[in-house]
C-alpha cells in the first residue's frame, strides 16, 4: 500500500516502515489517539514525556522502571527535605539524574564497543567541566552575605549570565568530539550524548559548588517546604532543562552536519545550530535567572515552564531526525523489534509498534545502509 | 559494528538482563550507596557543639575567644576620640549612626534606611552586613517590622526560619539603646545561588520604637560559627552609635519591665560542665594542691567588719593588721600547730599558713588526699578536652581536726578562673586622663609614686611587653613584681588579661609599684591569692578581673566559703579589691554555658567584700573629653557589663543610697557598685605578645578603677589623710565611702551618673542601677571628695 504521508509503497502493517505513519483508517485506533512520538510510538508527539524523551532508546517495557525509579528519587529527595536532611537531599538531588543517564547508557549499550572513550566525552566530561565551574563560581560569584540581602550587578552578571554561559559551552564540548564517529551519527546519538553530558555536568557542579554546605551537619536549621521544592528544582528541573537544551543544540549540530542533506532543514531554524545554539543557551541562563530572582513555588513552576519547552524542542528534534534519515532505504529482510518483539520488515520503524528502529538499543538496531557513508559535508 | 539477527531469542536476553524490579533494585542500591558516602562525609565533617564564648580551658585562654583582626590605629601623635567614625544620616526618617570607614562601606542608601557591608582586607571568611531600616511609627510596630524584614530575606535565604538553638537565642534586642517594644531573633538559612546553595548564613534581627519611627536592625554573616559573636560586636559597635529622631538613646527609653522575664529567678543550673565524662580514677601518684578553710570566729569578724563602717563605734575604720585578725578571729596557735602536724602526717607537704589564719595550703598525691579526707578522685573530661579532677564523692573533714576546719577546697579543680577581656578599640591614656578627668591629678605631679597596687592573676606576663608599652606611652615606673603562689603561672593563656591590667594600671599610675599575684589557673582558688595579699600586707588596693558564674553547681561550696572568708579577712585588713563584674551582662552564666538564659552574677564580684566594677561605653567628643556615656550592652553580641543579684549573700548595710532600693531588690546583695569604660569598642590600649591592641571588657574597667584608687589614695597622702587617723593616705576598704558620697551632695560631683544604656536587662537610670551602679568616676573630684570626707571624719 502506499503510505498517504510519505507516499512510498509499504507493507500494509499498522505503521509505515519508512516514515512511522499511522496506516489504519481509524485514528482512534492509534496507541497515542494521534500520530505517535518516533522514539516511542505509544505516546502523543507532543507529550511532555521525561523519560521516552531523555531517555528516546530505552525498550518500552524499561521505561516504566525509568519512571518509577524517577519518580522515587524525587520522593526521597522531597523526604529528605521534609525531614530536614538537608544535606543529604542535595546528595540526592546531583546524583539523581546522573544515576540515571549511566544506567540508561549502560542499559540501551550505546557505548557499543568503545566505552571508555565514549564514557569519557560524555559522563566524564560533563563531570569534570562541572566540578571546574562548581570550583570557579565558588569564587566568581559572590559568595558573601551580600548575596543574601541584595542581588547586585555582579551576582547578575556572573551568576545569572556568564557562568551559565561557559557551563553550557563546556556541556556542549563534551559531545563535540563523537561528531566525527561514523557510528554516532545519528541526531538521536548527539542529542543523547548532549543529554548526557549535561546531566553530568550539572550534578557535578551542584555537588561541588555546595559542598561546604555538607559541613552543616545532619540537619541544619531550615524550613522545609522551601528546602524541599529547591531540592526538586536541582535534582529533577534544572537537570531535566540541561539534558533537554544541550540534547538539542547538540542533535541541531548532528542534524546539521551528519545527516543526509535534503534532511537538514526539516526542523526549520530550530534544527540549525546558528538558531539552536543560541537558543539552548538562553534557555540555560534563562533557568539560572529563574533561581536568581524567584524562590519555592514560583522558582519551581518557571523552571518546570523553561524544562518543558527545552523538552518539547528536543522531543521536536527527536521525532523529526527519526522521521527523516530513512526515506530513501530500501525495505530489507525482517528483524526482531526490541520494542514489541515481533518481526518486522528491516527499516527505520517497526511496522507493529511503530517505534523507531534507530531509537532502540544499539545491539538492536538493524545496520543502516548509511552507516558507512562518508562524513557529511556543510552545505 | 553491531550485526542484528532476526533472531527473538535477542529480545528475550534483553529482557532478562534488565527486568523491571532488577533495574530498580540496581537504581535503588546505587542511590543508597551515595546517601551512605554522604553521610559518613556529613558526619565527618560536621560543626562541633557550640562552645562557650568563653571557654575556660587554660590552654585557650578564656578572655580571648576567636577575634577579628584589628585595624589599630595604635598609638598616633593625636589621640583619637574614643569613636570617630563616619556619619550617616536618614534625612526621611531623621535617624543617623556612626562607622568606621576604613571597614565599613554603605552600599545602598535609601530614604527607608541603609545597608551596609564590613569587610577587613585578607579575610574573605569574615563577612558581615548590617541593614537598618525604618518607617514611621504610625505605620507599623517593630513585631510587624521585624516580620516584614524577615519576610523580605526569605526570597534570597534558603530555607530562612527562626533558630531555636538555645546558644543563637538573642535575649535582650535594643537599637541604639531603645528597647521600646522591642522584639528580635536569631534565624539561620543558607546562601543560594542558580549553581546551588552555599554558605549556612546566621541572621539576628531585632526591631524597636522611640514612638516617632520604628527600626528594624539586621546584622547578617556566613562565617563560621566561632567567630560569629565577634562579628556581631562589630555590629553592636555601630548600632549603639544610632540616634533616634526623639533623642531617645541619650536617655534610654525602656520597656524592661519590673516583671521577671520568664525562668528569670535562679534555679540551680542543669549542669555544672555539660559535655565532661567520666575517663577514670585519678593517677594516684598525681600531685594535687589543697587547702583549708580554717574556723573562723565569723559572727564576731561580722560585727567587727560592721563597726569598721560605723562612726559611732570605737573600731570605725580601725583596720588590722593580718596577723591580729588572726589572733581576734582565726582558731589558736597551737590549734593551728595540730592541724599542721595532722597534715604532716597524712603525707602531705609544702604547707603554707597566713598570719590571719583563713586557711593553709598545702600539696600532697591524690592516694594520700584520698586517704585523708576519705574519698576518691576521679579524671573527667569537658566538651572542649580539658582534664581535670573531682571528688567521686563527697570528701569528709578528718574527726581529729573537724572543729578547726570548716572545708577542703582544690580536690577539685573543675573551675577555672575566668578574665572578663574583650579585644578591640583603643582607648589611649591621654584619652581616659581627659575624659575621666585624671589629668589635674598628673598635672599636681600625682603619678602613683609611693603607692603598691596589686594584681590578681591565673596567668602571667613577659616583661618585655609592659617595657614596649612603656616605651610605646613614654612613661617610666618601677618594675611589675612576679609574686608567684603556689608555684606561679606560665605566660601564656591569660596574658593579655595581665598585661590589660598592668597596662591599664600603669597608664594612670605608672610610678605605683605593681605586684603581680600569679597562681596556677585550677591549682589555686581566689582565697589563696587573696590570702598571700592580706599576709605579704604589701597593698591595700587590688584588682581582679576574674571571676566564676556564680552557681551552687559551678562553684564549689567550699571554695565559695573559702573565698568570703579570705575576702572578709582582707576588708577586715583594710583593702580594696576591685573586682570585674563579666562581660556577660546581666546573664553571667551565659558567657560559661550558652544555653544558660537565667539572670545571673559573678563571684566573688557578687560579694560584700569587693567593689564591683561594671562597665560602661564611653563616648567623648573630638577633643577626648568626656562627652556621653551609656551602660554597655551588645545585644547582638551578648556583651554588656555585668550586674544583678547575689543569689545568696545579704545586702550590706553600707550599700544604699539613691536608686539602690528599687523594684528589683529583693534584700540581696546588688552589683555593680562603680562601673567605668568597657565596652570593647572603648578598649584600653594594652601591649602583649609584643604587639598594640585595644582591649576592653570589665577587665579594663576594673583595672582602671583600682588605678585611679592609688592616684586617690596618693592625693590623700599628700593631703596627709587616711582611715583610721592614718595620715598615709590609706583609704581602707573603699565601697562604703563611696555609697555615703553618693547618698549627699559633694562639693565635686565624684560619680558620672549614667542614665543609658544598660546591662542586656536592668536599664541605667538616675542613681544607682544595676548596670553602671553608681557609675564612672571624675576622678579628680572623686579624690577631693574623698579627702574631704577623710578629713571631717
Amino acid at each position: 500500500m502506499k503510505c498517504p504521508r510519505c507516499e512510498h509503497d509499504v507493507p500494509a502493517t499498522s505503521y509505515c516502515v519508512r516514515c512511522g505513519e499511522w496506516l489504519v483508517d481509524d485514528l482512534s485506533k492509534s496507541p497515542s489517539g494521534r500520530r505517535g512520538f518516533a522514539a516511542s510510538p505509544n505516546e502523543s508527539a507532543l507529550r511532555p514525556s521525561v523519560i521516552s524523551t531523555v531517555f528516546p532508546q530505552l525498550p518500552r517495557a524499561d521505561m516504566d522502571s525509568f519512571r518509577f525509579s524517577l519518580a522515587l528519587g524525587a520522593a526521597a529527595i522531597i523526604v529528605l527535605g521534609i525531614f530536614r536532611l538537608f544535606p543529604l537531599g542535595l546528595v540526592g538531588a546531583a546524583v539523581l539524574m546522573p544515576l540515571l543517564v549511566v544506567l540508561y547508557l549502560w542499559d540501551v549499550d550505546l557505548y557499543e564497543d568503545e566505552p571508555i572513550p565514549v564514557l569519557c566525552l560524555t559522563i566524564a566530561w560533563g563531570a569534570g567541566a562541572g566540578v571546574l565551574v562548581g570550583i570557579l563560581s565558588k569564587h566568581l560569584v559572590a559568595q558573601g552575605v551580600g548575596l543574601a540581602v541584595r542581588t547586585s550587578n555582579h551576582t547578575l552578571l556572573w551568576s545569572g549570565l556568564l557562568i551559565p554561559l561557559l557551563s553550557f559551552a563546556l556541556m556542549l564540548a563534551g559531545p563535540l568530539p563523537l561528531l566525527p564517529y561514523r557510528k554516532f551519527n545519528d541526531v538521536l546519538d548527539g542529542a543523547t550524548f548532549g543529554a548526557a553530558s549535561a546531566v553530568a555536568f550539572v550534578g557535578a557542579e551542584l555537588l561541588t559548588h555546595s559542598a561546604d554546605f555538607l559541613g552543616a551537619g545532619v540537619r541544619p536549621v531550615g524550613a522545609t517546604v522551601p528546602w524541599a521544592l529547591r531540592l526538586l528544582s536541582l535534582g529533577i528541573m534544572v537537570p531535566i532543562l540541561g539534558a533537554c537544551a544541550i540534547g538539542a543544540a547538540a542533535g541541531a549540530l548532528w542534524l546539521r552536519y551528519r545527516a543526509p542533506v535534503r534532511d537538514r532543514n526539516v526542523l526549520g531554524p530550530l534544527g540549525h545550530p546558528a538558531f539552536a545554539t543560541p537558543l539552548a543557551a538562553g534557555l540555560i541562563v534563562g533557568g539560572a535567572l529563574i533561581q536568581l530572582y524567584t524562590d519555592t513555588w514560583l522558582e519551581l513552576l518557571l523552571l518546570a515552564l523553561d524544562a518543558l519547552l527545552a523538552l518539547l524542542w528536543l522531543r521536536r528534534m527527536i521525532h523529526l531526525g527519526l522521521l527523516q534519515e530513512a526515506s530513501e532505504l530500501e525495505i530489507g529482510p525482517p528483524v526482531s523489534c526490541g520494542n514489541c518483539g515481533r518481526q518486522t520488515p528491516r527499516h527505520t520503524f517497526c511496522a507493529h509498534c511503530g517505534v523507531s528502529l534507530s531509537a532502540m538499543p544499539k545491539g538492536q538496531v538493524p545496520p543502516r545502509p548509511w552507516a558507512d557513508r562518508p562524513k557529511a559535508q556543510a552545505s | 559494528m553491531s550485526t542484528l539477527t532476526p533472531n527473538p531469542s535477542i529480545a528475550d536476553e534483553l529482557w532478562s538482563k534488565l527486568k523491571p524490579h532488577r533495574f530498580i533494585a540496581l537504581f535503588v542500591g546505587a542511590l543508597t550507596v551515595f546517601f551512605l558516602i554522604a553521610l559518613v562525609v556529613i558526619l565527618i565533617v560536621k560543626p562541633g557543639a557550640a562552645t562557650p564564648p568563653c571557654n575556660p580551658d587554660p590552654t585557650t585562654h578564656c578572655g580571648t575567644p576567636p577575634t577579628i583582626p584589628q585595624t589599630p590605629d595604635s598609638l598616633t601623635a593625636a589621640d583619637p576620640p574614643v569613636f570617630g567614625g563616619k556619619l550617616y544620616s536618614n534625612s526621611q526618617l531623621r535617624f543617623g549612626l556612626e562607622y568606621d570607614p576604613k571597614t565599613w562601606n554603605i552600599v545602598s542608601s535609601t530614604a527607608s534606611g541603609v545597608q551596609m557591608n564590613w569587610h577587613i582586607s585578607g579575610r574573605p571568611d569574615l563577612d558581615l552586613v548590617l541593614i537598618v531600616q525604618g518607617v514611621p511609627a504610625s505605620t507599623a510596630m517593630p513585631a510587624q517590622l521585624l516580620q516584614a524584614q524577615i519576610s523580605s530575606l526569605k526570597g534570597n535565604i534558603l530555607g530562612l526560619k527562626a533558630d531555636s538553638s538555645p546558644s543563637h537565642a538573642l535575649l535582650s534586642p535594643d537599637i541604639g539603646y531603645v528597647d521600646q517594644s522591642a522584639t528580635g531573633g536569631a534565624y539561620a538559612g543558607t546562601l543560594d545561588t542558580p549553581q546551588g546553595p552555599g554558605p549556612r548564613i546566621a541572621l539576628l534581627s531585632m526591631a524597636a520604637t522611640d514612638g516617632t519611627i520604628t527600626l528594624v536592625a539586621t546584622a547578617l554573616t556566613t562565617s563560621s560559627e566561632e567567630i560569629r559573636l565577634p562579628l556581631m560586636g562589630v555590629a553592636d559597635t555601630v548600632l549603639n552609635t544610632l540616634t533616634w529622631p526623639s533623642g531617645a538613646q541619650a536617655q534610654t527609653i525602656s520597656s524592661r519591665s519590673s516583671a521577671a522575664r520568664p525562668g528569670a529567678r535562679n534555679p540551680r543550673l542543669a549542669a555544672a560542665n555539660p559535655g565532661s565524662h567520666y575517663l577514670r580514677r585519678t593517677d594516684r601518684a598525681t600531685t594535687v594542691d589543697l587547702s583549708l578553710v580554717l574556723r573562723f570566729r565569723q559572727a564576731a569578724l561580722d560585727r567587727y567588719l560592721q563597726q569598721l563602717q560605723d562612726p559611732r563605734s570605737p573600731n570605725y575604720q580601725r583596720y588590722l593588721p593580718s596577723g591580729k585578725i588572726g589572733e581576734r578571729f582565726g582558731i589558736s596557735r597551737a590549734v593551728l600547730a595540730r592541724v599542721k602536724q595532722r597534715l604532716a602526717a597524712a603525707g602531705m607537704g609544702g604547707i603554707v599558713t597566713y598570719p590571719q589564719r583563713t586557711s593553709l595550703r598545702f600539696r600532697g598525691t591524690a592516694a594520700a588526699a584520698e586517704a585523708l579526707f576519705d574519698t576518691s578522685l576521679g579524671d573527667f573530661q569537658d566538651a572542649t578536652g580539658r582534664v581535670y579532677h573531682r571528688p567521686l564523692r563527697p570528701p569528709t573533714i578528718p574527726s581529729d581536726i573537724h572543729g578547726s576546719v570548716v572545708g577542703v577546697t582544690g580536690l577539685s579543680n573543675e573551675t577555672l578562673a575566668v578574665p572578663a577581656d574583650i579585644p578591640n578599640g583603643v582607648i589611649t591614656p591621654r584619652v581616659s586622663a581627659a575624659a575621666y578627668d585624671i589629668a589635674p591629678l598628673h598635672k599636681f605631679g600625682l603619678f602613683g609614686q609611693g603607692q603598691t597596687v596589686a594584681i590578681i592573676s591565673f596567668a602571667s606576663f613577659h616583661d618585655s611587653d609592659v617595657r614596649k608599652f612603656d616605651r610605646d606611652l613614654g612613661i617610666s615606673g618601677p618594675a611589675v613584681k612576679h609574686r608567684r603562689v603556689a608555684g606561679g603561672s606560665p605566660v601564656g593563656a591569660g596574658a593579655d588579661e595581665v598585661n590589660l591590667d598592668i597596662d591599664t594600671i600603669r597608664s594612670i599610675a605608672p610610678k605605683a609599684q605593681i605586684i603581680d599575684y600569679e597562681g596556677p589557673n585550677g591549682g589555686v582558688s581566689y582565697a589563696d591569692m587573696i590570702n598571700a595579699i592580706i599576709a605579704d600586707g604589701k597593698a591595700d588596693i587590688a584588682s581582679m578581673s576574674w571571676t566564676n558564674c556564680d552557681d551552687a553547681l559551678n562553684l564549689n561550696p567550699a571554695d565559695r566559703v573559702a573565698t568570703l572568708q579570705a575576702l572578709r579577712a582582707a576588708v577586715a585588713r583594710g583593702i580594696t579589691l576591685f573586682n570585674s563584674t563579666g562581660d556577660a551582662g546581666s546573664y553571667d552564666c551565659q558567657r560559661h554555658f550558652p544555653t544558660v538564659h537565667r539572670l545571673t552574677v559573678g563571684f566573688p564580684v557578687d560579694s560584700p567584700y569587693v567593689v564591683a566594677v561594671g562597665g560602661t561605653r564611653l563616648a567623648t567628643n573630638a577633643r577626648g573629653a568626656y562627652a556621653r556615656e551609656y551602660g554597655w550592652e551588645d545585644p547582638l553580641s551578648n556583651g554588656g557589663g555585668g550586674g544583678g543579684l547575689n543569689p545568696k549573700d545579704r545586702r550590706p548595710p553600707w550599700q544604699k543610697g539613691p536608686g539602690v532600693t528599687n523594684k528589683y531588690s529583693n534584700g540581696k546583695r546588688q552589683i555593680p557598685d562603680v562601673a567605668a569604660a568597657a565596652d570593647p569598642d572603648s578598649g584600653f590600649y594594652v601591649v602583649f605578645d609584643g604587639q598594640g591592641h585595644g582591649i576592653g571588657g570589665t577587665s579594663a574597667a576594673t583595672p582602671f578603677w583600682a588605678g585611679s584608687t592609688v592616684l586617690i589614695r596618693q592625693l590623700a597622702r599628700r593631703n596627709h589623710v587616711g582611715v583610721g587617723g592614718n595620715k598615709t593616705g590609706k583609704l581602707g576598704f573603699l565601697a562604703p565611702t563611696l555609697y555615703k558620697l553618693a547618698s549627699s551632695p559633694q562639693p565635686f560631683p565624684p560619680f558620672h551618673d549614667v542614665r543609658a544604656g544598660g546591662n542586656r536587662y536592668y536599664a541605667a537610670g538616675p542613681g544607682w542601677d544595676f548596670s553602671t551602679g553608681l557609675g564612672s568616676p571624675d576622678v579628680w573630684n572623686l579624690g577631693r571628695d574623698i579627702v574631704r570626707f577623710l578629713r571631717t571624719r
